[in-house]
């Protein structure tokens, strides 16, 4: 086992004295030449330790030594030495990928004599060589995080942090961020990577675990991994009653988490308990339950001491089970912008209660179809139709149909919970008695009276979650659109949020995601692959799954369906030009 | 059903102007603060100046002259100077922008009835304040001049009186502070109104409008009132401290004055919403504001008269909701205008209103295409 490359000895970091502390009585360290991923929900600490080791921050009272400098005096050394991508990376979003470049080779004084040796073995490890000239705000999320990670690895640092780096990363570009880290591992460099997507985790050499400013584990993933061994289940042929089945599993004692495979259930048992019994979960007669491999998601739940046992079932109100009409129907919708057809003749149909998912790498026209569903592009051709209307001959009517809920916040961050609330009910055309109502239900449904006068900028991020939720359901829509709601999130408040969702689809109504996170994708009844403009695959998660089964992968992932499927379009189409 | 969307989005946008108490401040304090300055410190009067004088006359009439320069209420003190290089000297390091230089042959010219010549040196640096200081010289010299010439010769054959009428003491006050009750106001609600839509689009809202049943008119409807209500308010609050804090009397229709002013503040309001159609971050919008406003307040008339303009440019200021608005409140302060003469800017201001609201509607709409 190699030197440590970082050294933390119990390290405490406040920011206000009557706050609790960020990071509180930490020891651990980190090595070279492997990836060290830090691994906790949203608030855990993550970014103020990266911050902390990138002597950005100084500790309150503890010691880090980085390459044998002292964080609290040496930072300008350290800075030196290090490689540090921040979540969100500055880079300049008006200036091309090779002036990036450029800048930060002079902000970190690289020497004119190394600069185009260095340019070339980046750019071309980074495979970004082809797009020099392009502006760095044109760059997809992936490639932009590229670009980012070549920033920062231009002084060839020893050690490289990387804050998030996969987050708004399609499983593609996902993969080679991975492929690259693990070259420059093979030189030598330490990495720490920092995620919520916990299927990385498992790439990790070692993980620290973290929650609340503390360490719950580290070591190896696997062998936490394997400390679930024989606790992990999962039934499988309930159909269409396996929400209410997974929702009710959820509240017995001995079940700790729960979530949706497919059209399995997966549900992972407290320590020591009887495997679950199927009768007594109230599961139908022909549920089989088997066990399953633990993965490091179980383990992690499992060590947050479970999901919370407070379900928060929005009670039914309104039954939306009349099926004469699709509820959302896409006929042919084609968008072009210039030359180029960003979607091309997309049709699907929606049917009641269903969760319909939108899949696809960046850049292949899934936000296209998206807008055009949502009433926010024009189609150049086709129709976009919720509940029968529509969306751009009946706009107002069509769109009192629909909930929204978009990828990033997107709430009055400077006005309460309540003034949220009552805005968007009055948006939606609820007034008097109905408003109060409708606001009065969703509070108390999503248990947000604690906040009721909080700025919504302000929430935790669970809150605002179910406030941004609250708000595309007040007016008790049939149709729900969602674009990658649990993005970033942490597995929890990721939970909680489907709970909601199942329950809803529950009561009749119809849901569309867009998403290229996998867990996402499991809770879909079925998805719609789009790539290049064109829908390449429908059918349910296992459809996807048994079309890519192989000799060499006899159970391939959504994520590895997902993959191959895009890549065998796109070698058909190398073939065809 | 209208009125429920609407009127939600006119409370959030008032919530959202006010609830922050830093931006409430933002409302209140810089306008009364450039209110003031406006008042006190940009001043076009010239008082309290030094003025030089170079004296190479002897005689008893060039002592009366510069006594009479030294009585000028606008003049703090004369400075006498040896010489006309000296006098230079003073003028180029700016301590006096104008000198009087009296011939040796003043008083023996006036004695005998010729005309004599008096020099004004004049710093042209300083062109505006030494243009009026040189008219106040001519003035004194002129009288002085005349007076002697009555006392002996003929008495010249006419002389020119003036009366400033509206403004009789030529208060540069009366004339200056009434129209920041329409540029203060002005600047407002081009900012409230300009940015929100780009605040907005910056932080994802704005397509949260668009995907509700809310339509393209109804939002801007609802981005309008707010800044109605504000401007107007701003106005309000303006006008009161005009007349009993400045003690400049109203002489005209308050009514009048109001209905002015609304049309006024509509037609910035389409222009703003304009504008922020076009940008599409707060940045973009705060740079197209200043592009807008700039011109706006140099083609209205505001410091020099539109009729002074190239003739090119008069129908570009007689299009700018400003040059109408100052018309009408310079009418309605300085004089009792007329209604109907009022209403032939009111008119044009309204027509600006509904044409950039509308406008602005359509470029909503062309957003989600």
């Amino acid at each position: 086992m190699s030197a440590p490359l970082v050294s933390i000895d119990n390290l405490t970091k406040t920011f206000a004295a009557d706050a609790p502390a960020a990071i509180e009585t930490l020891t651990t360290q980190i090595r070279a030449g492997q990836v060290t991923g830090l691994v906790g929900p949203d608030g855990a600490g993550k970014t103020t330790l990266m911050r902390l080791i990138a002597a950005l921050l100084t500790p309150s009272a503890g010691r880090i030594d980085v390459c044998g400098l002292d964080v609290a005096t040496q930072g300008p050394a350290i800075h030196d030495t290090i490689g540090y991508m921040p979540q969100r990376f500055g880079l300049y979003e008006d200036l091309t990928v090779m002036e990036n470049l450029r800048l930060y080779a002079d902000l970190r004084g690289l020497p004119d004599s190394a600069r185009h040796a260095t340019y070339e073995r980046l750019l071309a490890f980074t495979d970004l060589a082809r797009f020099t000239g392009r502006l760095a705000g044109a760059l997809s999320g992936g490639m932009k995080q590229k670009l980012g990670l070549a920033c920062a690895m231009l002084r060839s640092p020893k050690l490289l942090l990387l804050d998030e780096p996969s987050v708004g990363v399609d499983p593609i570009s996902r993969r080679e961020l991975w492929r690259m880290v693990y070259a420059l591992i093979a030189d030598g460099v330490g990495v720490v990577w920092s995620t919520a997507y916990l299927d990385e985790a498992e790439n990790c050499a070692e993980v620290i675990v973290m929650n609340a400013g503390r360490v719950l584990y580290q070591g190896d993933p696997k062998a936490m991994t394997a400390q679930m061994a024989g606790r992990v289940y999962q039934a499988h042929g309930a159909g269409s009653a396996r929400r209410t089945l997974l929702a009710r599993a959820l509240t017995e004692p001995q079940v700790i988490d729960g979530v949706m495979q497919g059209e399995a259930i997966r549900l992972v048992m407290a320590e020591g308990a009887a495997p679950p019994d199927a009768a007594a979960i109230g599961a139908p007669p022909d549920t089989r339950i088997t066990p399953a491999a633990p993965r490091f998601e179980d383990a992690f739940v499992a060590a947050l001491g479970g999901i919370p046992k407070h379900p928060l079932t929005p009670p039914a109100r309104k039954d939306f089970s009349d099926t004469r009409v699709a509820p959302v129907e896409a006929r042919g919708l084609t968008r072009r912008f210039g030359d180029f057809t960003a979607a091309d003749d997309i049709s699907f149909s929606i049917r009641r209660g269903e969760i319909f998912g939108l899949l696809g790498p960046n850049g292949a026209g899934k936000s296209t179809t998206f807008k055009m569903m949502c009433g926010l592009l024009r189609p150049s051709a086709g129709k976009a139709l919720v509940d029968g209307l529509d969306l751009y001959e009946a706009p107002s009517a069509a769109r009192a149909q629909l909930g929204y809920m978009a990828q990033k916040f997107s709430l009055y961050g400077d006005l309460s919970t309540r003034q949220n609330l009552d805005f968007f009910a009055g948006a939606y055309g609820l007034s008097g008695a109905r408003r109060r109502d409708a606001v009065a239900h969703v509070i108390e449904t999503f248990d947000l009276e604690p906040y009721a006068k909080t700025n919504a900028g302000e929430l935790p991020l669970g809150y605002k979650q179910r406030l941004a939720l609250s708000c595309a359901i007040m007016h008790e829509p049939p149709v729900l659109f969602l674009d990658e709601p649990t993005s970033g999130v942490d597995p929890l408040t990721r939970r909680e949020f489907w709970a909601y969702i199942n329950a809803m689809v529950g009561r009749g109504v119809t849901v569309m995601v867009t998403t290229h996170f996998m867990d996402e994708a499991e809770y879909c009844d079925r998805v719609a692959l789009v790539y290049r403009g064109q829908v390449i695959a429908v059918g349910t998660p296992e459809d996807l799954q048994s079309s890519v089964r192989s000799e060499e992968r006899p159970q391939p992932t959504l994520e590895d369906a997902f993959i191959t499927l895009v890549e065998a379009r796109e070698n058909a189409h190398k073939e065809a030009a | 059903m209208v009125w429920t969307r609407l009127s939600a989005l006119v409370v959030k946008e008032l919530l959202a102007a006010f609830r922050d108490p830093r931006g409430r401040m933002a409302l209140i304090i810089p306008p009364l603060i450039q209110l003031f300055l406006f008042a006190y410190a940009a001043t076009l009067e010239v008082s309290n100046v030094p003025i030089g004088v170079v004296n190479q006359d002897w005689g008893a009439q060039s002592t009366q002259l510069i006594s009479r320069l030294e009585h000028a209420s606008a003049f703090s003190e004369v400075r006498h100077y040896a010489s006309e290089k000296d006098a230079q000297a003073a003028i180029d390091r700016q301590d006096v922008m104008v000198v009087v230089e009296i011939g040796q042959d003043f008083s023996r010219k006036l004695v005998s009835g010729e005309t004599p010549s008096v020099l004004v040196l004049l710093d042209g640096r300083r062109s505006n304040g030494a243009q009026i200081v040189n008219s106040y010289v001519n003035n004194i010299v002129a009288q002085y001049a005349a007076e002697f010439g009555a006392g002996r010769g003929p008495p010249p054959d006419s002389a020119i009186v003036d009366r400033s009428w509206y403004n009789p003491n030529r208060e540069y006050r009366n004339a200056m502070v009434p129209i920041l009750i329409a540029t203060l106001p002005m600047m407002t609600v081009m900012m409230i109104v300009g940015m929100s839509v780009a605040r907005e689009q910056e932080l994802g809202t704005f397509e949260q409008l668009l995907v509700s049943p809310l339509q393209p008119i109804e939002i801007v409807a609802g981005k309008s009132v707010p800044g109605l209500i504000v401007g107007l308010a701003q106005c309000a609050v303006i006008t009161l401290i005009v007349i009993f804090g400045f003690g400049i009397p109203l002489l005209g229709s308050a009514l009048v004055l109001f209905a002015a002013l609304t049309a006024f503040l509509l037609s910035v309001i389409g222009v703003a919403l304009f504008v922020s159609s076009l940008a599409t971050n707060q940045q973009q919008a705060m740079m197209g504001t200043m592009v807008v406003v700039m011109p706006a307040m140099m083609l209205s008339g505001f410091s020099s008269p539109v009729q002074n303009m190239p003739d090119w440019l008069q129908p570009l200021a007689l299009a700018n909701p400003l040059t109408h608005i100052l018309v009408v409140i310079r009418g309605l302060f300085l004089r009792d205008m007329p209604t109907l003469l009022a209403a032939q800017h009111i008119w044009p201001m309204a027509a600006m209103a509904v044409a950039t609201i509308f406008v602005a509607a359509w470029m909503f709409r062309r957003k989600v295409q």
